[in-house]
């Protein structure tokens, strides 16, 4: 698991999580700030780990990985991230496709490995 | 009695006597008592002188005096006289037969006047005594307070006994002109029962009674017309009077009296019915008096009622309107009511429709179009109470369609204004007759209390939609200061702190202090966003606006410290307003249910259930809650109320909590 694609909507967030994942390993093959946009990456680089927000700004994040995994039911895993605390949005998390989630604050690829392990047991 | 007259008492004094009887009684009755005297006189003759026999013919005078009057008693007296003088007397007793012939005749005049005025002073007391308990009979009744129909019934039998008519008509006068029967009684068979109306087309008692004022009389119905006319010949009555009936100085009806003969009525009659009549007035300014105060009671009562209704206030007054419908219809004595709501286009809506042969066409909410002659017309065009006597539309088809079949003949509407402006209208309508000339001013009543009902519940919706606003405001406010709170600081909070462990991590390992510092500061700035957390989540719950209800209560579920038992039967999101709402009874009942109940367990339930979201809260704890001791139950009554929904709240002492709540989804 080496290709990543991560879907937020702040500029700068993604900036310091793209260098905090390639440290750990992972390459962020593509970011993408809205629903379209990422539906579109995810499609031409066919990346292994999604890492979506849950707060796209207008847009829900938690739809984009319901559109995600019923595009590709085989697809890439995906991660929700957010600003919120895991505590907080757990109802959320647990109630969407996703594998798991990750706190923004806490992002390392190593994070992201483990709630892809943890989501494939 | 020795005076009586011989002949029926109720065939009146002496000289309504047929004439020809009279002398014919008188002659032969005189023969017979002349020819006895004149056996007495010459029995006597034998020991008395002759001349002074002459007195005994007196015997003959003066019972035919006193019987058959004076005519009679002087041919009796010549008679007894003559035969006296031819029989009896010597000669030569002509001059003291003379003599004793004009004291004869002077006795016979003065006995048989005497006899005449005794006769007509006992007939004429008797006629009053007559008539005074007939008075008695009357006023008792009056002072008993009879029903008015028994009265007219009693007053009518009176009068027909009184003056020995053979049909009396007790009439009330109409403002149309007509009069209607109110009490009869009679020796031949009534044909016009009580209750129906005549028209005084051509010659009557009562249309001259009411064109006199005074009392009047009909002596020939003979090649008369009009219905009265017809009815007369038909029963063979041939003279008839009438006396008026006038109360509080206004004609208000008459008595009339009719008799097959057309000579039956005295002069003299009339006083005496109108002293009847009298005592008619005071039943019937009684009657009407207390038939006033019914009304009137009737009429308070039923305002009561609408008034009671209208004063709820309920966000739908049309409870108000059928209420009204039906009070309006009973007490105005109308067979069809309707209530309308005037549009701007100029139509009208049906609000509440009673009595119509088409209801369909009358079903609230239907439309009305202007049409005319309408009453509902009249009172939009000109905001005044209108009327229409339909009666003098001829031509069935000069109706207005939504009119022809109903049969309508009279029919009232009042405007219903809110604060000045035209709102609707109250219109009742009668199949029998003209609507009484009260009926507007008592409609306007009612369209007073519609109004006012119509105007608070434009104020209580006025103010439910500015407190939903205050409240959906605030709650914008909130929302967004939470949003600000997540786009900015604590998006770059969690930039910085995720910055800070790349940095870390790129710090030389011999730099340990710095690798340290750089940590402590991550760990500071993490400590920082836990707060704001904290912050926001009061402010607003992110996980209902990302998530929905559900979502969110689950969260509020999983936090309590109190177990709770969480249904949630929503499969879609709803309006801000309502999830917000819901929430937050959610989260306030969970919380005081931790605060107050010392409660094990807690049951919450959500679920739309007829386009409303229900949602229950309760608690097995000690119950007892008050909102008036705190913020949080009035608060969320607030809320649920802004919204067109209903919060009921049932905690007895020692039985839990319950807290119900229904909010509708669409918008109010
Ligand atoms: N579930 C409950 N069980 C027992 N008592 C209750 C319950 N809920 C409320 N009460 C009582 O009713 C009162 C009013 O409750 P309310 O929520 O309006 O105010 P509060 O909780 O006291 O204060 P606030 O909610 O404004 O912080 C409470 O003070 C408490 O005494
Ligand atoms: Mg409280």
């Amino acid at each position: 698991m080496r290709r990543c694609v991560i879907v937020d909507d702040n500029e700068r967030f993604l900036a310091v999580a793209r260098s905090s994942l390639e440290r750990g390993g992972l390459e962020v093959v593509a970011t993408a700030t809205t629903t379209t946009e990422a539906l579109e990456k995810i499609d031409a680089l066919k990346p292994d780990v999604v890492l979506v927000d849950i707060a796209l700004g207008s847009e829900s994040g938690l739809d984009l990985v319901r559109r995600i995994v019923a595009a590709t039911p085989s697809g890439p895993h995906v991660v929700l991230i957010s600003t919120h605390r895991e505590e907080d949005v757990a109802e959320l998390v647990s109630g969407s496709p996703a594998a798991g989630f990750v706190w923004k604050a806490d992002l390392s690829a190593r994070a992201v490995r483990d709630v892809v392990a943890a989501g494939d047991q | 009695m020795w005076w009586r007259p011989e002949i029926s008492e109720t065939s009146g004094p002496l000289t309504g006597r047929p004439l020809l009887r009279r002398w014919a009684g008188g002659a032969v009755n005189g023969l017979v008592l002349v020819a006895v005297a004149t056996g007495l006189v010459w029995l006597l003759n034998r020991q008395l002188p002759p001349r002074g026999l002459l007195v005994v013919y007196l015997l003959a005078v003066l019972p035919v005096a006193i019987r058959w009057g004076s005519g009679p008693a002087v041919l009796v007296a010549a008679l007894g006289v003559v035969t006296f003088v031819l029989v009896i007397a010597p000669p030569q007793s002509e001059g003291p037969a003379l003599v004793a012939l004009g004291v004869f005749v002077a006795t016979a005049v003065v006995v048989a006047g005497l006899a005449a005025g005794l006769r007509r002073s006992v007939h004429e007391s008797r006629e009053l005594a007559g008539e005074q308990s007939a008075l008695r009979r009357v006023a008792t009744l009056v002072a008993e307070g009879v029903p008015a129909p028994e009265l007219f019934e009693a007053v009518s039998r009176e009068v027909g006994l009184l003056c020995n008519a053979d049909l009396v008509r007790l009439e009330r006068y109409e403002p149309d002109g007509t009069v209607t029967g109110v009490g009869s009684w009679g020796r031949v068979p009534v044909r016009l029962p009580v209750g129906t109306r005549i028209e005084l087309d051509g010659i009557s008692v009562a249309r001259e009674v009411r064109r006199t004022g005074g009392t009047a009389r009909i002596s020939s119905f003979v090649g008369e017309d009009g219905t009265v006319a017809a009815e007369a010949r038909e029963l063979g009555i041939r003279s008839s009077i009438g006396c008026p009936i006038s109360v509080d100085g206004h004609l208000w009806g008459v008595v009339v009296a009719s008799s097959k003969n057309a000579k039956a009525f005295p002069a003299g009659t009339e006083a005496r019915i109108q002293r009847l009549t009298d005592l008619v007035a005071t039943a019937v300014t009684n009657a009407e008096a207390r038939a006033e105060l019914r009304r009137n009671a009737e009429e308070q009562a039923a305002l009561r009622r609408v008034a009671t209704l209208a004063a709820r206030g309920d966000a739908d007054p049309s409870p108000v309107f059928a209420i009204v419908a039906d009070e309006v219809r009973t007490l105005l004595g109308a067979d069809c009511t309707s209530v309308l709501r005037f549009e701007s286009d100029g139509s009208a809506t049906y609000l509440a429709a009673r009595g119509w042969r088409d209801p369909n066409r009358r079903k609230p909410g239907s439309k009305w179009f202007p049409e005319e002659p309408s009453v509902i017309e009249n009172v939009r065009l000109t905001g005044r109470s209108a009327r229409l006597d339909y009666s003098d539309v001829t031509v069935i088809q000069e109706l207005p369609p939504s009119l022809r079949a109903e049969g309508i003949r009279s029919a009232v509407a009042s405007p219903i204004a809110v604060e000045s402006r035209l709102w609707g209208s109250i219109g009742v309508a009668s199949r029998t007759g003209r609507l009484p000339a009260d009926t507007e001013q008592r409609l306007i009543a009612f369209t007073e209390i519609v109004a006012t009902a119509i105007a608070n519940t434009e104020s209580r919706a006025q103010l439910a939609s500015s407190r939903a606003r205050v409240i959906a405001a605030a709650d914008a406010t909130r929302r967004r200061l939470e949003r600000d709170l997540h786009d900015g600081a604590q998006q770059r909070l969690v930039s910085l702190a995720l910055d800070l462990r790349n940095t870390q991590a790129e710090v030389p390992a011999e730099l340990t202090g710095l690798s340290a510092a750089v940590g402590r500061l991550a760990d500071d700035v993490t400590e920082v966003l836990d707060q704001l957390r904290e912050l926001s989540r009061g402010i607003h719950p992110a996980i209902l606006s990302e998530g929905g209800l559900g979502p969110a209560l689950r969260t509020l579920a999983r936090r309590s410290p109190v177990p709770v038992d969480l249904t949630v039967r929503l499969d879609s999101r709803y309006r801000d307003a309502v999830e917000v709402a819901a929430y937050y009874v959610a989260s306030e009942a969970l919380t005081n249910a931790v605060k107050h109940a010392d409660a094990d367990h807690v049951e919450i339930l959500a679920e739309e259930r007829d386009g409303a979201l229900h949602l229950l809260v309760a608690d097995d704890g000690g119950g007892g809650a008050d909102q008036t001791r705190g913020s949080g139950l009035t608060g969320l009554h607030d809320r649920v109320e802004s919204l067109g929904g209903t919060m009921r709240v049932s905690s007895p002492v020692g039985a839990g909590t319950r807290i119900e709540v229904n909010l509708p989804l669409r918008r109010p």
